[in-house]
């Protein structure tokens, strides 16, 4: 169509002075919405009216205002639909939120974040269990060592004991209770050709600190000091400095610390003869 | 066109309008009410007449605002006629108690109210671009836009041509496109 005989038609301005039949109107509308050059003059036509309109401006009386405030309805409409035929659009509305892909993405990302979640706590309490485990054998490692160094000293004493007793002329002897309630037991390991005096102590009740073990060598009848010993953690073999070359037998009596020049023959413990 | 409160758009407005809120409302009509005032009063020429006008055609604005269609045209337009068509119908509905007429009838007795109506000069002092408008056209264009006169009418009065009332009321309403300046 020709828009500019279209807009010198003289429809244009029978719309805007409201004189155009209603078939007119909406031809006009349709046309105008389409294009921009009619819709520019009718626009331009409105204004020129407007102003018009505007050269005539009077104050309306007040209470006019007054009354239409105290009339019109301030009430916010409702948001709801209209009753009557609910109107539903031709296509979907396409809202984002309920779209089912939407949903499905959500429900997955949903749950992946569970699952997640869900796992990680899983590898936390793996963790917590593993750092446990590790503690505890941790410990048991320390606790073995330990034993293991108890029994490597126990093994050198034994490495010794046993070297010590292959040695020629070496003699054991054995200190029984002098009481027979008493369980007390020592053994003296006695070299005749060296003279060396240990004692392996088995069995020995610990002394008050104020008292020690003594050894005695009874030579021709009478006790020679052997030297004084402590009882230390289970059995250990004892070194004598003293070395007796003849002896009838050994006896351990107890003493006051540091020792006496003669035995207390009361206060025997143990004693073995040598040559039984 | 003079905005009383140029912060807020004419978009804005309307929403805010159709939200039926109050201050809105104030707005609406501090900036618009005195246009169609004048416009109203221009056609009923009664002030008494003219303040129920003014008053039925805030009551239709407020109740059709829902319905406007700024896709279809400019809210002043819009405004304006609702108080022109309002202002016209109470015209015809004050005469059609009378006697029935016909539409020639009724513009023969708005002519006759129009010659007894004393003129407000106030009113009729249009300002000067509107008075250098050619007497034709505006004859025309009064008729047509203040009376309410169908162009079949305007040329049964003019005793014109309808061809000829067509013209110029074409050339009424470019000439008033130039006079402002739009």
């Amino acid at each position: 169509m020709n828009i500019k005989e279209y807009i010198e038609s003289g429809i244009l301005e029978e719309y805007v002075l409201g004189t155009a039949s209603p078939q007119e109107r909406r031809e006009v509308e349709c046309l105008s919405s389409i294009y921009p050059e009619i819709r520019q003059e009718l626009d331009s036509l409105s204004v020129a009216l407007e102003q018009y309109a505007l050269t005539l401006r009077r104050d309306p009386p007040a209470d006019i205002k007054e009354n239409l405030l105290k009339t019109l309805d301030f009430t916010p409409p409702a948001a709801s639909e209209p009753k009557g035929t609910p109107i539903r659009p031709l296509y979907p509305i396409d809202d984002p939120d309920s779209r089912p892909t939407y949903r499905v993405t959500w429900l997955v990302a949903a749950s992946v974040g569970l699952l997640m979640l869900v796992f990680a706590f899983f590898l936390y309490s793996q963790l917590q269990t593993a750092r446990q485990s590790v503690a505890e054998l941790q410990s048991s490692k320390e606790k073995l060592e330990g034993e293991v160094e108890v029994l490597r000293e126990r093994q050198t004493q034994s490495d010794l004991t046993l070297a010590m007793l292959k040695e020629p002329g070496m003699r054991a002897i054995r200190l029984n209770p002098t009481d027979s309630t008493r369980q007390d037991l020592a053994t003296v390991y006695w070299n005749t050709d060296t003279g060396q005096v240990s004692l392996e102590v088995d069995s020995l009740t610990r002394p008050p600190d104020t008292q020690q073990y003594q050894l005695w060598a009874i030579v021709d009848g009478q006790p020679v000091d052997a030297g004084v010993f402590d009882i230390g953690e289970g059995t250990q073999l004892v070194h004598q400095t003293l070395k007796f070359t003849r002896a009838d037998a050994f006896a351990i009596t107890l003493e006051r610390r540091g020792g006496s020049p003669t035995p207390t023959m009361t206060a025997m413990v143990v004693m073995g003869n040598v040559k039984s | 066109m003079k905005r009383s409160n140029p912060s807020i758009t004419e978009e804005v407005l309307v929403s805010r309008l159709r939200q039926r809120e109050e201050p809105a409302f104030h707005i609406l009509y501090d900036q618009y009410s005195p246009a169609l005032y004048g416009v109203i009063l221009k056609i009923v020429r009664d002030e008494e007449a003219a303040r129920d006008v003014l008053q039925d055609s805030f009551v239709k604005i407020w109740k059709n605002i829902p319905s406007y269609d700024s896709q279809k045209g400019r809210l002043f337009t819009w405004l304006l006629n609702i108080a022109r068509n309002t202002a016209i119908d109470a015209l015809r509905t004050r005469h059609a108690g009378q006697s029935i007429q016909t539409g020639a009838e009724i513009v023969d007795i708005i002519d006759q109210q129009q010659q007894a109506y004393q003129p407000n000069p106030e009113v009729m002092d249009l300002p000067e671009k509107v008075s250098r408008l050619n007497p034709d056209r505006q004859t025309v264009i009064d008729l047509v836009y203040f009376r309410g006169y169908t162009h079949e009418e305007a040329a049964e009065k003019l005793n014109l041509p309808l061809g000829t009332v067509k013209t110029r009321v074409r050339s009424a309403l470019q000439e008033l496109k130039k006079l402002f300046g739009s």
